[in-house]
């Protein structure tokens, strides 16, 4: 994936959010610290990180809802940021969204249909036949059967609307479709439902996808490769197989751990939550970190490639694996004697 | 007899001159000291169920047939006086979202010392150090400074303790918790479940835990009861329902969740009936892959398919 030149590219993307005054002091908190990440055309990158990770404002960032206060946007070879609406107008067309409450991203007051015919406005040169035709068309690649042009958003199914949203992003036939957590909000019985057609569709068409998402099982199934956000850096960044086979970061360890069917193995348990207040100097994660020593508050760490395409933020990442204390546990079992203290 | 005794439960929303039929006859048992789990996604009726055994549910929402005994008592026959005592001293509850539920212009801990004055008569300096002690105990850092914090100061996590802290304060014999690790992020989660567990055992208490995520349940729970539609598909112990689950929806709803890569991800095809209707059959049955034309006749009755396991199948 990494041969080809990336359709999209972040390039130290920082970001800062002012907090309130204490005193004369005026506080701040770093949302996006020095991010690196790019999608190639095709390939469907996974943000996952908690809140405070970053990850929406990433997302936000991208699809320019907010700016970022240093660091570049490259999409299709052009920083986006210093765009004027006007040239970036054309570009939407290819950059597209998907958000996490589908209810609240359609308007209320238009048919499924409609909506569908709106979203073509960005594309030039269609009749009104075409653009309805076209709208029938992406229905049925989101397997929903053709009434549903003439019902509004509140008639259908949180897992139907979603699926009409994922459509309605096709229609100008983006090259990118930016999903923030689009499977969030729905039943865990229905959220295969979403993810298969996206794998789909991605089949069918070589979108490319960029999806934020805090539930591993779904990144799993559609990324091919993972970022995960921890305070705003990147502490982890991996082909999807290594990641979730041998994860190298005591955060995405967690991570996995925590949503393992059965609880998975307790030791690696982090401490406490995440906070901002971390000193400079020391590594984001450690008064959190089940395998923090000295060294690691007094040193900040940097992100470092300890196998082609796999880059960890934590300089015990070699010496964890080898002890397998990093390792997954196999998948559990419901009979063992479960203690709790 | 178990603790909590809920039978033949019916209850219908009222809702802009439409009916909701949001429980359809649900029989449910939690014994003494038991961890027992309510299983099930959006409109199956998971809540309404803890909250009929609350009382809280809304005016619109009549009990239209049923019982609800808690230590023998008929809570649904009790007094809103009498049933007021219970609440909260003998039954405690954790909602899930905790900011929410508390009230934002006043300190947590003044809010929990005022839950503490009323219930045990305590004096006001007295019932302070009880709140702080409280947060202590259910893990919030630096407790007497944090005490006097304002609940937007609070993260979700520690707002969740705080009210896990105020429902200790009368030592209940029940804790219901509904939903209390939706909304936090997954390694706070596993926390506040230890938390939880933690505490039920310290009190010698019965847990009800109300939950979406059937993955959690084998971390915290004994016992399972698994709902859809309004009705109970199936319920026993968590460890036989879990690796030996009797009833399709069950089996389907533990495979959605089970870890897999590549390929396609398990999913249940079509949706959830529309509560507003009534049916004959069972209530899966549109959505059953082993669904015969009983199925869509009969609903099953549930029936016990080894000892402590019931399934409402046909075929199980």
């Amino acid at each position: 994936m990494t041969a080809a030149a990336p359709l999209l590219r972040v390039e130290g993307a920082t970001k800062r959010f002012a907090l309130r005054r204490t005193g004369l002091r005026r506080r701040e908190t770093i949302a996006l610290d020095g991010v690196d990440l790019a999608v190639a055309p095709g390939e469907t990158v996974g943000i996952v990180g908690e809140s405070g990770s970053g990850k929406s404002t990433l997302g936000r960032a991208i699809v320019r809802l907010i700016r970022l206060d240093a660091g570049r946007i490259v999409f299709e070879g052009r920083e986006v940021q210093d765009l004027d609406d006007a040239v970036f107008r054309p570009l939407r067309a290819r950059l597209q969204m998907v958000f996490q409450n589908p209810l609240a991203s359609f308007n209320p007051a238009m048919t499924i249909g409609d909506a569908l015919f709106d979203a073509m406005r960005l594309v030039d040169g269609l009749t009104t036949a075409e653009k309805h035709e076209r709208a029938a068309a992406l229905l049925a690649d989101v397997q929903l059967d053709a009434r549903f042009a003439a019902l509004y958003p509140y008639e259908v199914s949180g897992g139907q609307l979603q699926r009409a949203a994922l459509g309605r992003a096709l229609a100008p036939g983006p090259k990118l479709v930016f999903l923030d957590e689009p499977t969030s909000a729905l039943d865990m019985s229905i959220r295969g439902q979403v993810v298969n057609l996206l794998l789909r569709l991605q089949r069918q068409s070589g979108v490319a996808f960029l999806f934020v998402s805090h539930d591993l099982r779904v990144i799993r199934y559609c990324a091919h490769r993972v970022v995960v956000l921890y305070l705003g850096e990147v502490v982890e960044t991996a082909p999807k197989a290594k990641l979730f086979a041998a994860p190298r970061h005591p955060y995405t360890d967690a991570l996995l751990a925590s949503t393992r069917l059965g609880g998975g193995e307790r030791r690696l348990a982090l401490h406490g939550e995440a906070t901002a207040e971390v000193p400079e100097a020391s590594c984001r994660l450690a008064p959190r970190c089940p395998h923090a020593l000295p060294r690691c508050r007094s040193e900040r760490q940097v992100l470092r490639e300890v196998a082609p395409g796999h880059l960890v933020r934590c300089w015990r990442a070699e010496e964890l694996a080898a002890s397998r204390a990093l390792t997954a546990p196999a998948f559990p079992t419901f009979h063992e004697e479960r203690t709790m203290t | 007899m178990a603790l909590l005794e809920i039978r033949d439960l019916r209850v219908d929303f009222r809702v802009g001159g439409e009916t909701v039929h949001a429980l359809r006859g649900v029989d449910l048992d939690v014994p003494e000291r038991s961890r027992t789990a309510v299983v099930g996604e959006s409109g199956s009726g998971k809540t309404v169920t803890a909250m009929t055994a609350m009382r809280l549910l809304p005016r619109n929402a009549p009990v239209r047939s049923g019982t609800v005994r808690f230590e023998g008592a008929d809570l649904l026959a009790l007094r809103e006086r009498e049933m007021r005592a219970l609440r909260g001293a003998r039954m405690g509850m954790v909602f899930q979202n905790a900011l929410a539920a508390l009230n934002p212009v006043y300190p947590v801990g003044r809010q929990i010392a005022d839950v503490c004055r009323r219930r045990t008569g305590a004096g006001a300096r007295e019932a302070w150090q009880r709140a702080v002690d409280l947060l202590a105990a259910t893990g919030v850092p630096d407790a007497p400074s944090r005490a006097r914090n304002y609940p937007h100061e609070y993260s979700g996590g520690m707002a969740q303790r705080a009210m896990i802290a105020m429902a200790l304060i009368s030592r209940p014999v029940l804790l219901i918790a509904d939903e209390p690790t939706s909304g936090l992020d997954v390694t706070i989660q596993q926390q506040v479940l230890d938390l939880i567990a933690g505490v039920v055992s310290d009190l010698s208490a019965t847990l009800l835990l109300i939950t979406h995520d059937i993955g959690l349940v084998p971390r915290v729970c004994d016992r399972i009861v698994v709902m859809y539609a309004g009705s109970v598909m199936e319920a026993g112990t968590a460890a036989e329902v879990l690796s030996r689950p009797a009833n399709p929806y069950t089996a389907l709803l533990i495979a959605c969740f089970a870890e897999g890569d590549g390929g396609e991800m398990p999913a249940i095809p079509g949706r959830v009936p529309d509560l507003r209707s009534e049916w004959r059959g069972c209530s899966f049955a549109p959505r059953c892959p082993r669904a015969g034309a009983v199925c869509h006749a009969t609903r099953p009755a549930p029936r016990e398919v080894a000892p402590d396991h019931v399934s409402a199948c046909h075929f199980s």
